[in-house]
Protein backbone atom coordinates (compact mmCIF):
# COMPACT_ATOMS: atom_id res chain seq x y z
CA UNK A 1 0.00 0.00 0.00
CA UNK A 2 1.04 4.36 -0.56
CA UNK A 3 0.56 6.02 2.22
CA UNK A 4 1.25 9.64 2.33
CA UNK A 5 1.40 11.33 5.87
CA UNK A 6 0.83 14.44 7.57
CA UNK A 7 2.21 15.64 10.56
CA UNK A 8 1.26 18.94 12.88
CA UNK A 9 3.29 18.58 15.96
CA UNK A 10 7.10 20.01 16.23
CA UNK A 11 9.90 17.52 17.31
CA UNK A 12 9.94 16.33 21.08
CA UNK A 13 7.33 18.19 22.64
CA UNK A 14 4.54 15.82 21.57
CA UNK A 15 4.73 12.30 19.84
CA UNK A 16 3.15 13.07 17.21
CA UNK A 17 5.98 13.25 14.83
CA UNK A 18 8.09 9.91 16.73
CA UNK A 19 5.04 8.34 15.77
CA UNK A 20 4.79 9.32 12.11
CA UNK A 21 8.44 8.35 12.18
CA UNK A 22 7.98 5.02 13.64
CA UNK A 23 4.96 4.22 11.29
CA UNK A 24 6.61 5.06 8.51
CA UNK A 25 10.14 3.00 9.37
CA UNK A 26 7.73 -0.04 10.16
CA UNK A 27 5.35 0.51 7.02
CA UNK A 28 8.52 0.44 4.80
CA UNK A 29 9.93 -2.47 6.76
CA UNK A 30 7.06 -4.20 5.78
CA UNK A 31 7.11 -4.15 1.74
CA UNK A 32 4.85 -0.48 1.53
CA UNK A 33 5.81 2.68 0.45
CA UNK A 34 6.10 5.95 1.67
CA UNK A 35 5.29 8.72 -0.92
CA UNK A 36 5.48 11.85 1.11
CA UNK A 37 5.61 13.27 4.63
CA UNK A 38 4.29 16.49 4.56
CA UNK A 39 4.68 18.86 7.22
CA UNK A 40 2.52 21.88 8.49
CA UNK A 41 1.49 23.69 11.61
CA UNK A 42 4.61 23.10 14.47
CA UNK A 43 4.91 20.04 12.52
CA UNK A 44 7.86 22.32 10.19
CA UNK A 45 10.14 22.51 13.15
CA UNK A 46 10.98 18.76 12.05
CA UNK A 47 12.68 20.29 9.43
CA UNK A 48 15.60 22.45 11.17
CA UNK A 49 18.80 21.68 11.24
CA UNK A 50 19.92 24.00 13.73
CA UNK A 51 19.09 21.39 16.53
CA UNK A 52 21.62 20.57 18.77
CA UNK A 53 20.32 17.07 20.58
CA UNK A 54 22.17 15.31 23.51
CA UNK A 55 23.92 12.81 22.48
CA UNK A 56 21.69 10.26 24.27
CA UNK A 57 18.87 11.45 22.84
CA UNK A 58 17.22 10.72 19.62
CA UNK A 59 18.00 12.99 16.74
CA UNK A 60 14.09 13.90 15.14
CA UNK A 61 15.23 15.73 11.78
CA UNK A 62 18.22 13.50 11.31
CA UNK A 63 16.12 10.86 11.75
CA UNK A 64 13.55 12.04 9.27
CA UNK A 65 16.55 13.01 6.49
CA UNK A 66 17.79 9.33 6.97
CA UNK A 67 14.40 7.88 5.90
CA UNK A 68 14.43 10.29 3.04
CA UNK A 69 17.83 9.12 1.96
CA UNK A 70 17.39 5.38 2.50
CA UNK A 71 14.14 5.60 1.18
CA UNK A 72 13.57 8.04 -0.94
CA UNK A 73 10.69 9.63 1.04
CA UNK A 74 9.79 13.03 -0.20
CA UNK A 75 10.02 15.80 3.28
CA UNK A 76 8.12 18.51 2.06
CA UNK A 77 7.61 21.30 4.90
CA UNK A 78 4.67 23.74 4.16
CA UNK A 79 5.80 26.98 2.72
CA UNK A 80 3.10 29.14 4.71
CA UNK A 81 3.46 27.50 8.10
CA UNK A 82 7.67 27.58 7.98
CA UNK A 83 7.73 31.37 6.90
CA UNK A 84 5.86 32.39 10.27
CA UNK A 85 7.81 30.19 12.02
CA UNK A 86 11.30 30.94 10.80
CA UNK A 87 11.95 28.05 9.06
CA UNK A 88 13.43 28.90 5.38
CA UNK A 89 16.10 27.01 2.98
CA UNK A 90 18.52 29.22 1.25
CA UNK A 91 16.17 30.84 -1.59
CA UNK A 92 13.70 31.65 0.95
CA UNK A 93 16.05 33.08 3.27
CA UNK A 94 17.69 35.10 0.18
CA UNK A 95 14.16 36.23 -0.72
CA UNK A 96 12.95 37.88 2.60
CA UNK A 97 16.58 39.33 3.25
CA UNK A 98 17.57 37.26 5.81
CA UNK A 99 20.96 36.80 6.84
CA UNK A 100 20.59 32.58 7.42
CA UNK A 101 18.88 29.96 6.52
CA UNK A 102 17.83 26.53 8.70
CA UNK A 103 16.51 23.53 6.70
CA UNK A 104 17.82 21.01 7.15
CA UNK A 105 19.17 18.03 4.76
CA UNK A 106 16.87 16.00 3.06
CA UNK A 107 13.92 18.30 3.22
CA UNK A 108 12.31 20.64 0.77
CA UNK A 109 9.88 23.56 0.88
CA UNK A 110 6.77 23.28 -0.93
CA UNK A 111 3.25 24.12 -1.01
CA UNK A 112 -0.36 22.82 0.45
CA UNK A 113 -1.10 21.86 -3.10
CA UNK A 114 1.82 18.87 -2.61
CA UNK A 115 -0.41 17.93 0.68
CA UNK A 116 -3.49 17.43 -1.76
CA UNK A 117 -1.71 15.72 -4.40
CA UNK A 118 -0.26 12.99 -2.33
CA UNK A 119 -3.69 12.40 -0.23
CA UNK A 120 -5.03 11.89 -3.94
CA UNK A 121 -2.64 9.55 -5.03
CA UNK A 122 -1.68 7.68 -2.26
CA UNK A 123 -3.73 4.96 -0.93
CA UNK A 124 -4.04 5.94 2.35
CA UNK A 125 -3.27 9.54 4.00
CA UNK A 126 -2.45 9.44 7.35
CA UNK A 127 -2.40 12.93 9.89
CA UNK A 128 -0.36 12.89 13.10
CA UNK A 129 -1.46 15.40 15.72
CA UNK A 130 -2.04 16.36 18.81
CA UNK B 1 -10.98 17.77 -14.43
CA UNK B 2 -14.55 15.40 -15.27
CA UNK B 3 -16.56 15.48 -12.54
CA UNK B 4 -16.58 12.02 -12.29
CA UNK B 5 -12.73 11.91 -11.56
CA UNK B 6 -12.74 14.86 -8.81
CA UNK B 7 -12.34 13.51 -5.64
CA UNK B 8 -14.55 14.57 -2.18
CA UNK B 9 -12.48 16.33 0.71
CA UNK B 10 -13.71 17.17 3.95
CA UNK B 11 -12.15 19.64 6.29
CA UNK B 12 -13.09 18.77 9.44
CA UNK B 13 -12.58 22.00 12.21
CA UNK B 14 -12.28 20.82 15.71
CA UNK B 15 -10.32 23.43 17.69
CA UNK B 16 -11.75 26.49 19.07
CA UNK B 17 -10.61 29.46 17.16
CA UNK B 18 -7.92 31.06 19.43
CA UNK B 19 -5.42 30.19 21.93
CA UNK B 20 -3.91 27.95 19.49
CA UNK B 21 -2.84 28.36 15.34
CA UNK B 22 -4.63 25.36 14.48
CA UNK B 23 -7.99 26.54 13.61
CA UNK B 24 -6.46 29.72 11.66
CA UNK B 25 -3.90 27.68 9.66
CA UNK B 26 -6.42 25.23 8.68
CA UNK B 27 -8.57 27.91 7.49
CA UNK B 28 -6.37 29.01 5.51
CA UNK B 29 -5.19 25.95 3.67
CA UNK B 30 -8.60 26.32 2.64
CA UNK B 31 -8.74 29.65 1.55
CA UNK B 32 -5.17 28.76 -0.80
CA UNK B 33 -7.31 26.89 -2.90
CA UNK B 34 -4.83 24.19 -2.45
CA UNK B 35 -7.87 21.32 -3.10
CA UNK B 36 -9.45 23.75 -5.86
CA UNK B 37 -10.89 21.35 -8.84
CA UNK B 38 -11.86 18.76 -6.21
CA UNK B 39 -15.33 18.44 -4.43
CA UNK B 40 -14.41 20.13 -1.10
CA UNK B 41 -16.43 20.30 2.18
CA UNK B 42 -16.09 21.37 5.36
CA UNK B 43 -17.20 20.45 8.93
CA UNK B 44 -16.82 22.42 12.36
CA UNK B 45 -17.43 19.58 15.22
CA UNK B 46 -16.25 20.00 18.82
CA UNK B 47 -15.07 22.90 19.99
CA UNK B 48 -14.53 23.90 16.49
CA UNK B 49 -18.10 25.35 16.14
CA UNK B 50 -16.94 28.27 18.19
CA UNK B 51 -14.92 29.48 14.79
CA UNK B 52 -18.74 30.31 13.77
CA UNK B 53 -19.78 32.45 16.66
CA UNK B 54 -20.91 35.66 15.46
CA UNK B 55 -19.85 39.01 17.30
CA UNK B 56 -16.17 37.99 17.82
CA UNK B 57 -13.32 40.52 18.88
CA UNK B 58 -10.11 38.57 18.34
CA UNK B 59 -8.52 42.40 17.79
CA UNK B 60 -7.01 42.56 21.44
CA UNK B 61 -5.08 39.16 20.92
CA UNK B 62 -3.77 39.99 17.74
CA UNK B 63 -5.68 37.29 15.40
CA UNK B 64 -7.68 36.93 12.58
CA UNK B 65 -11.56 36.65 13.35
CA UNK B 66 -12.64 33.40 12.61
CA UNK B 67 -15.64 33.92 11.32
CA UNK B 68 -14.45 36.45 8.82
CA UNK B 69 -12.05 33.54 7.39
CA UNK B 70 -15.13 31.48 7.12
CA UNK B 71 -17.66 34.05 5.61
CA UNK B 72 -14.95 34.84 3.05
CA UNK B 73 -14.91 30.66 2.36
CA UNK B 74 -18.22 30.79 1.16
CA UNK B 75 -16.71 32.61 -2.20
CA UNK B 76 -15.42 29.55 -2.92
CA UNK B 77 -17.57 26.75 -4.61
CA UNK B 78 -17.37 24.52 -1.70
CA UNK B 79 -19.60 21.42 -1.46
CA UNK B 80 -20.91 22.21 1.38
CA UNK B 81 -20.41 23.49 5.14
CA UNK B 82 -21.48 21.60 7.79
CA UNK B 83 -22.17 21.73 11.30
CA UNK B 84 -22.25 19.02 14.22
CA UNK B 85 -25.74 19.76 15.54
CA UNK B 86 -24.57 18.06 19.15
CA UNK B 87 -21.11 20.12 19.49
CA UNK B 88 -23.73 22.59 19.01
CA UNK B 89 -25.68 22.06 22.15
CA UNK B 90 -23.24 20.73 23.89
CA UNK B 91 -21.75 24.48 23.75
CA UNK B 92 -25.20 26.02 24.28
CA UNK B 93 -25.26 27.77 21.22
CA UNK B 94 -27.76 27.93 18.44
CA UNK B 95 -27.69 27.90 14.45
CA UNK B 96 -28.82 31.53 14.99
CA UNK B 97 -25.79 32.79 16.76
CA UNK B 98 -23.58 31.38 13.69
CA UNK B 99 -22.00 33.64 11.01
CA UNK B 100 -23.56 31.51 8.45
CA UNK B 101 -26.38 29.01 7.84
CA UNK B 102 -24.42 25.99 7.78
CA UNK B 103 -25.91 22.69 7.69
CA UNK B 104 -26.81 21.07 10.43
CA UNK B 105 -26.14 17.77 10.80
CA UNK B 106 -26.77 14.76 13.81
CA UNK B 107 -23.40 13.16 14.57
CA UNK B 108 -24.43 10.04 13.17
CA UNK B 109 -25.21 11.59 9.37
CA UNK B 110 -21.67 13.31 10.24
CA UNK B 111 -20.06 10.45 10.27
CA UNK B 112 -21.46 8.82 7.56
CA UNK B 113 -20.62 11.66 5.45
CA UNK B 114 -16.88 11.28 6.59
CA UNK B 115 -17.16 7.76 5.39
CA UNK B 116 -18.02 8.48 2.01
CA UNK B 117 -15.16 11.04 1.77
CA UNK B 118 -11.92 10.25 -0.18
CA UNK B 119 -9.92 12.35 1.85
CA UNK B 120 -10.73 13.34 5.61
CA UNK B 121 -8.28 16.43 6.93
CA UNK B 122 -8.86 16.74 10.68
CA UNK B 123 -7.36 19.47 12.30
Amino acid sequence: MKFALLVNEGPYQHQAADSAWHFARSALAKGHGISRVFFYHDGVYNGTRLGVVPQDERHIPERWALLAKEHGVDLVICVAAAQRRGILDAAEGRRHGKDADNLAEGFRIGGLGQLIESGIEADRLLVFGD
Amino acid sequence: MAAANKKRILYVQRRAPYGTLYAQEALEMLSMGAAFGQRVGIAFLDDGVFQLKAEQTPGALGMKNSGRMVRALELHDLEGIYVEQESLVERNLEPGQLVLAGKVLPRVELSQLMAEQDLVLSF
